[in-house]
């Protein structure tokens, strides 16, 4: 009988119709050393936070090494990380400290850049009536709203926090929050009339 | 106001968000992330290999002191007196009787 070598095609748990592992799990496997554990948790939450960030941070580059250095924070507590909460939680409170005290240091609470683009008033009905228009312009007037409501709404847009969870990460009472929110979208829909 | 409208406002704007970090910046972090752990794992063994080298270097150095100490005259000790010119006059027990015989009274002729 002639044996026949045949390479080993890895396949993951979503090809084998397995659910995806959750954060918690991704966690647990990368501090015990799984690299391809953190990558995974990476692209799971890279966009909406890298999102967060730069809409908090005026400049780009202070955005990016803010993004850099919460995700570094990450990599150094794997050992230490405890899954009392979502891990979604953990991310953002570390990301809040960080532009916290980016801003601080900035002592700068100007909007953030507005997209090019976002506002075209000359445009025609038609096309303020297409979602993504109308979304970018959306983008741009949350540039507009004060810090403080710029992000409870960007942590409830983006990292999808119950308004429990963002009274943890911004360390304000819930009915703060609750308020910020009705603010901001009370903003928000005001700008979205104004485009109607 | 009602939660629909706030959902609406949260769909639109998702609809739109769609910025990404740069590829560069996913290179940094996931690089330096596999970094740390294969720091991690290596820490250790680091650890054990330095310790092993010192302990080697402690068993084959030579031994370098003080030379050791003369016993010491119990004699002495119970006296007082210092070691060095009565330590040689109680060694010889002939000088310490010649000694004796001068300190009497008439014997130092």
């Amino acid at each position: 009988m002639e044996l026949v070598w045949v390479p080993m095609q890895v396949v993951g748990p979503q090809e084998h119709g397995l659910p995806a592992p959750d954060d918690a799990a991704l966690m647990a496997r990368f501090a015990s050393g799984d690299t391809s554990a953190f990558e995974q948790l990476y692209r799971r939450h890279r966009a909406p936070l890298y999102r967060y960030i730069v809409r908090l941070t005026p400049h780009r580059a202070d955005a990016d090494e803010a993004f850099q250095d919460v995700w570094m924070a990450v990599v150094r507590g794997c050992g230490h990380y405890q899954p009392s909460a979502r891990f979604v939680t953990y991310l953002y409170a570390i990301a809040h400290r960080r532009v916290a005290d980016q801003v601080r240091r900035n002592k700068r609470l100007s909007e953030v850049q507005i997209p090019e683009n976002a506002i075209d008033r000359q445009a025609s009905p038609q096309a303020l009536a297409e979602s993504a228009v109308l979304g970018t312009a959306l983008q741009a007037a949350v540039g507009q709203l004060p810090l403080a409501q710029r992000e409870t709404f960007l942590l409830r847009a983006e990292g999808d926090l119950s308004l429990q969870e963002i009274a943890v990460v911004t360390g304000a009472p819930y009915e703060t929050v609750k308020s910020r929110l009705k603010y901001a979208n009370q903003f928000l829909r005001e700008k979205l009339g104004s485009w109607k | 106001m009602t939660p629909d409208d706030d959902n609406d406002i949260l769909k639109s704007y998702r609809s739109a968000a769609n910025e990404a970090p740069p590829a560069a910046i996913d290179h940094q972090i996931l690089s330096a992330a596999s970094a740390f752990r294969a720091r991690q794992r290596q820490f250790p063994l680091l650890l054990g290999l330095a310790a092993g080298l010192l302990i080697a270097l402690y068993a084959t150095l030579p031994k370098f002191g003080p030379a050791p100490a003369e016993p010491r005259d119990p004699r002495l000790a119970q006296a007082g007196l210092s070691e060095g010119r009565a330590a040689q006059f109680l060694s010889n027990p002939e000088q310490m009787q010649q000694s004796a015989f001068r300190q009497m009274p008439g014997g130092a002729n």
